[in-house]
Order: C-alpha cells, then structure tokens, then sequence
C-alpha cells in the first residue's frame, strides 16, 4: 500500500504541476459558460431580426377570401386589396412588402400563401406570427364573454400527478440536478481525466522506464497508485469548478445586480437544507447513478491501460483511444431519442452495449425509466464488462509494456 | 559461499520460439558475475525471467533461495538493457522517487541521492528536467536509480551500453566500490575487456543454452589455446621458419604469433627457434583473451 500511495501521490503532483491541466480546467467552464451565452445570444438576435423584420414592413397586401379576418384589425401595415396579380406585381416591383393570400377554402387546408420580397432562407417566415395573430384576435372578436377572453389569454398552471409501480411519485426538472451533475462528472472521466491515465502508461513505455518499475512494484500497485492519483486530480478539478461556479455566481451578481446581497447568495448556494429540499434526492438513484459513473470511469480506465500497454508510443495509443473515447460519448447524439422515449429500443440496445451503456443508464435512471429487472441485469452485466476490462488490461499490460517497439496484437497477446 | 542467485534448467518460450533451453547456473555471494551471449541469445530474457517480470515455462530462478518479489527489491538494484526516464521529471525528484519505492524514507533518499550526485559530478544539475541531460549523464541518474538503495545484488543489463570510455571507466569505478562495499553484481555485457578486468566467474550462452561457465582463468584454459607472441631482428633477412609439427603461425615484418600443437611445450618452440638462429627481441606466453574465445565459441559447436 505504501508503494501504491507514493505512486499516486507522484502521478498527482505530476499533473496538478502541469499549467496545461489548469488551462484545460479553466477551459471546461469557460467553455461552457461562452457557448452557453453565444447560443442564447444567437437566439435572441434571431428572434429579434424575425420580429423586426415584420414590425419594418410598411406595406402587407391582405386578401382575406375566407372572411375570417374582420376589416376592423386590418391596420397599417396591413392593407386590403381585392386583386391578386395586380398585388403580386406590386410586391414584385418592390413597392410593397408582402402579399398575404388567404383562400376560401381555408376552413379546410387552413393554408395561407405569402408572397414577399426575399430577406434571406430564415427571414421568410417573418410574416408568420403577424398574420396567425391577426386570424386568431379575428376570431378571438367575436366572443362576447369578456371572462372566457381572459381565459383564452391567460397561461395555465398544470399540476401533475404522476403514478409509478401503483405509487405516487413526485418528478420535476429538479430531479435532473443530480444525475445532470454526474453525467457532466461522467463527461469528465471519460473525455479529459482517463486521457491523462492513457498518457502516464503510454509515456512511461515510451520513455522505457516500466522495467525499472516493474523490478520495484507490482503491476497492481503500478496501476492502482495511478487510478488513486487520477481519481485525486478529478476531484481537485471538480471542487475547482464548484469554486470558479461560486466566484463566477458572486462577480456575475455583483456586476449585473444593483440590489446584490452577496450573503444571500451565498447562503442559497451553501445553505445545504434547502439545496437538498430542492434537488429532490432519491437515494436510490443517486447510489445508482454513482454506480454507472464509476464503473464507466473504471472500464474506460482499464482501456486506456490497455491501449497505452499495447501501443509503442503515445501518438499511436492516443489515436486508439480516442475510438474508444467517441463510442462512449455517442449517446450524446442520440439524446433526444433517449429524452423522448428513455424506454425505447434504441435507449435499450444502447443500454447494453459496452462504452455506451454507463452514459445511457445514467440518464435513464436519470428520467426514472429503467425498472427493476433492468437494474438488477444492468447491474450485473457492468460488473462483467468491468472485470473483463480488468483482465484484458491486466493482460495488455503484462504482454505489452515491455514491447518497447512493437504494437500488441491479438495473437501476440493470446500466445504468450 | 553461499550462493546468491540460483538458475535451475530454466526453460522459456514464446509462442513456438524457444528462447531459454534448459539455463542453469550459480552466482555466488560477493562476487562479480559475467553473463554473456551475442544478441538475442537470451540474456534479457533470463533476467527478466529472474526478476519475476516473465515467468518461465520450467525450472527455477531464485534470490537467496526464493522466488523475487518486489519486496526484495529493497536490497536489489536492476538496471535493465532498455532503459529510460521520466524526461519532464527533475533529477533530483526523480533519485528520491525511486529511492522512496525501494523502501527508503523521503529523507535518507534524498541525502543518498545528494551524494551521489555529487559523485558524478552533477549536483548541479539537480533541479533541471532530466530531458535537458546529455545521453551520458541521463546514464548516470540511471545508474543512480539503481544503486540508491545500496543494493545487496545488482543485476546490470549492459550497462556500459552507449557509454563513452570516461564515464564507462568510472562506472566500472562505482561497481568495484560497491563490491568492495559487500555488493554481488551480476551483469552481462559485450565488451569482452571489461569482463577481463572486473568479472570474477561468468557464464556464455548461445541460443539460450550455456556454452561456457567458470571463472575467468578456468574458460581461458578449458576453452582458449595457448598464443605465443615473438618480436625477432628481421635485418638478418632470414625467413621465419615454419614447422607444421611444433605451430602454426601468423607471421607480419618482425612480428609473430605461434598457436602451439596439441602436447608441444613453449620451451621446445624457444628451442627450436634459437637453434634456427632468430634473434629474439620479445617471446611472450599469452593465454587467450575472452573475445577470442567468444567469437570462437560462437561459430564453433555448442558444448
């Protein structure tokens, strides 16, 4: 055990000394927070341009042969206009911004044809929600009943209840925080922390220094002194974010709040009772959310051992890797699928397949949609893909790490 | 003596590849051991087979009667033929690390690791990145790696591979001291020369058999044959005269080297000579040297 402490303290110090890990852990949030700002920002620009473009119209030809729009609404920039082609010359010759064309038998298509001046692909539709409102306020005119007006207006309040296994059962966006926590924390493992194993394996062939080692401790005690510091750089890197989140909470609220009390925040933020009361937590699936995390981080682990025992240098275990890596991440592309139907077949086979499987469970014991026979076989196929991990790594390692030139194959690694 | 390491028909293959056939020998307590072989022959394998790194299909290989552990290597020193360091380490970092591994606290670690790199000459050099060494001197803090525990047994894979004479002379320097000091150094090597000068016994294999074993005077005699080195006068303008049933000979200017027949004394070939009238300059019995051997070993059968 001691040699297995001073081995994670070293591949610890060895990292946290590097500025290269507090620039790519700056990086995470940073990262985050500027798309995050961006996407909102193009959004809000977006919708801004679409609203714009309508509210600068100075001219819509209406010809409403439905008879569903009241004269009454039709007000500037609106127009009425009884000829078509004679509208449409118009709106062609740029004199007037749209024609909106709106036929009799509308009850029934529910159709509207738009003739505009083009604004570009995503401004065409800028029309849309003028001429739906003016349908709808149309019809909205001829109810009399003001109370039914204001229904009509008003936004509704739902209050669900939702029935699982014959039981009550509260479910909210809040029940998300926890395994939205893990699965960022699941991101972490498998992209940046189970690389920096990948390198300490790999660099150590490539530097020819194993023998030395293996003469000195045990392949075990190698490998667990590196997962030991590996798991300690992962938890700096997450209190690290917990700290930038708070600081950055603190300075953004500072900056953009006048009636900021910073006490209050900090209290909302560390005042743990009622962190707890909101989050929801369901111990269950937190035990069990804890349990995909690591035995995904502890499979991707044992691979990086592997790849980095089997390959000559790093270059080339880096580009092995990096499969392994992008087949855990996959189910990222296929989340809709996964939010829209967490069940499904797809979510199902997903569920199953080594590497995607731990991302999938998670979140779908995130949404509360695995049952109980699942979990149990979940369960136990994770613990033979992690102990199959174990062994091929073990194996690789053994085979491999003194192959100072040669990649390992399948048959070299079966023969010996 | 009390043997230290004990090799016992050892048998290694890889795959179909037999690469250690039936290896056994001794190294004993205090002395320096030679291991030899041309490349391939199997050393690195039956030092990693001693060293628990392969495990070997038959036979034993034992340290003081067991089988190695890691734990033993507290008292054991290994520097292997292909070795390395962390480049992006810092040299002083790096001696106290291993030292920490091999059982010694931070502290004494750190007070050997001074010392020797105050005797090889690179104190000053004790907080820079190891990548930032020259080859040589990057040897050396290998070298270091594996004597910091002043090790009871070393085992050297050539050691003095890629070294220039200096710092070769001065390795060869540290593990005399370390012998003195009570060390047992097995090493294996191709330079014949520093066999010669610091191995007490060794062992030659081919082909993961072994060819020759014992001490050094014992393989020169068992397996070399005598050499007679003449400097003569060649102003007489005599030939140097050959006789087929005394020696065969090799013979430049004024310079000669008689190989005897077999049960043909030196004194009867200084006879003869002088009866022949050669005015001798230097007549000088040699007994083989090692690279001799060596390569006669090699292209010859194996015993």
């Amino acid at each position: 055990m001691r040699k297995t402490l001073i081995i994670a303290k070293r591949e610890y110090v060895k990292v946290i000394r590097k500025p290269a890990f507090w620039i790519s852990t700056l990086f995470i949030p940073i990262f985050i927070i500027v798309i995050s700002l961006m996407s909102g920002f193009s959004s809000t620009e977006f919708q801004q341009k679409i609203k714009n473009g309508a509210d600068n119209a100075k001219t819509i030809f209406i010809l409403d042969q439905s008879n569903y729009i009241h004269f009454d609404k039709i007000v500037k920039p609106f127009e009425r206009i009884n000829d078509v082609e004679k509208a449409k010359a118009i709106v062609r010759n740029n004199e007037a911004d749209a024609l909106i064309y709106i036929a009799s038998d509308f009850d029934k298509t529910r159709n509207i044809e738009v003739y505009e001046q083009d604004k570009g692909l995503f401004l065409q539709s800028r029309f849309n929600s003028k001429v739906s409102d003016l349908i709808k306020d149309s019809i909205l005119s001829e109810l009399n009943d003001q109370q039914k007006k204001n229904t009509y207006n008003a936004n509704y309040k739902f209050n669900i209840t939702s029935y699982k296994n014959v039981e009550v059962i509260i479910k909210s966006i809040q029940n998300l925080v926890i395994p939205g926590i893990s699965l960022i924390l699941y991101f972490i493992l498998t992209t940046f922390a189970t690389s920096y194993l990948l390198l300490s394996v790999a660099e150590e062939k490539e530097n020819r220094i194993m023998e030395i080692i293996l003469s000195t401790v045990k392949p075990k005690e190698l490998i667990t002194g590196k997962i030991i510091g590996l798991i300690g750089i992962i938890i700096t890197q997450v209190l690290f974010l917990i700290i930038f989140s708070i600081v950055g909470l603190v300075i953004m609220g500072a900056i953009f709040s006048s009636n900021y009390d910073i006490h209050q925040l900090i209290n909302s933020v560390l005042y743990t009772k009622d962190n707890i009361k909101f989050i929801n937590i369901n111990l269950v699936e937190l035990l069990l959310g804890l349990f995909y995390t690591f035995t995904g981080f502890f499979i991707l682990a044992c691979t990086m051992v592997g790849v980095g025992s089997a390959m000559p240098t790093y270059k080339e275990a880096q580009g092995l890797s990096s499969i392994f890596i992008m087949i855990s991440v996959l189910p990222f592309y296929f989340i809709t699928i996964i939010l829209a139907d967490p069940a499904g077949s797809v979510s199902q086979v997903f569920s199953y397949i080594p590497f995607t499987a731990n991302f999938v469970l998670l979140f779908r014991n995130a949404l509360g949609a695995l049952t109980l026979p699942e979990i149990i076989i979940s369960i136990v196929v994770l613990i033979v893909y992690s102990y199959i991990a174990l062994v091929l790594a073990f194996k690789l390692f053994e085979v491999g790490s003194l192959e100072y030139s040669k990649r390992i194959t399948l048959k070299t690694l079966f023969n010996r | 003596m009390a043997k230290i390491i004990e090799i016992k028909n050892v048998i290694k293959a890889f795959g179909s590849k037999r690469v250690i056939q039936d290896l056994s020998f001794d190294v004993e307590a205090g002395e320096i051991f030679a291991f030899l072989g041309p490349n391939g022959s199997g050393k690195t394998t039956t030092l990693r087979c001693l060293l628990n790194i392969y495990k070997p299909d038959q036979g034993e290989l034992l340290i003081n009667g067991k089988i190695f552990s890691t734990e033993m290597s507290e008292f054991i020193g290994y520097l292997p033929e292909e070795r390395g360091l962390y480049l992006n380490s810092k040299v002083l970092e790096i001696l106290i690390y291993f030292g920490e591994l091999k059982g010694l606290s931070k502290n004494v670690a750190k007070d050997r690791a001074i010392k020797y790199l105050e005797r090889v000459e690179l104190l000053d050099k004790s907080n820079i990145d190891i990548k930032r060494l020259s080859s040589g001197q990057q040897q050396k803090i290998q070298l270091g790696i594996t004597i910091i525990n002043n090790p009871k047994l070393l085992i050297l894979d050539e050691p003095t591979k890629g070294l220039d004479p200096i710092n070769r002379a001065l390795l060869l320097e540290i593990l005399m001291e370390l012998n003195k000091q009570g060390s047992t150094i097995i090493f294996s090597t191709h330079q014949m020369e520093e066999v010669e000068k610091i191995a007490n016994r060794l062992v030659m294999i081919k082909d993961g058999k072994r060819v020759l074993y014992g001490t050094v005077n014992q393989v020169k005699k068992e397996f070399g044959k005598n050499l007679i080195f003449i400097n003569y006068n060649s102003l007489q303008n005599k030939p140097f005269p050959l006789n087929d049933n005394l020696y065969t000979a090799k013979i430049e200017n004024n310079y000669a080297e008689l190989t005897p027949r077999f049960n043909i004394t030196n004194l009867e070939i200084l006879d003869f000579l002088v009866d022949r009238g050669i005015d001798i300059i230097n007549f000088n019995v040699d007994l083989p040297s090692l690279d001799d051997i060596f390569l006669n070993v090699m292209h010859e059968a194996v015993i």
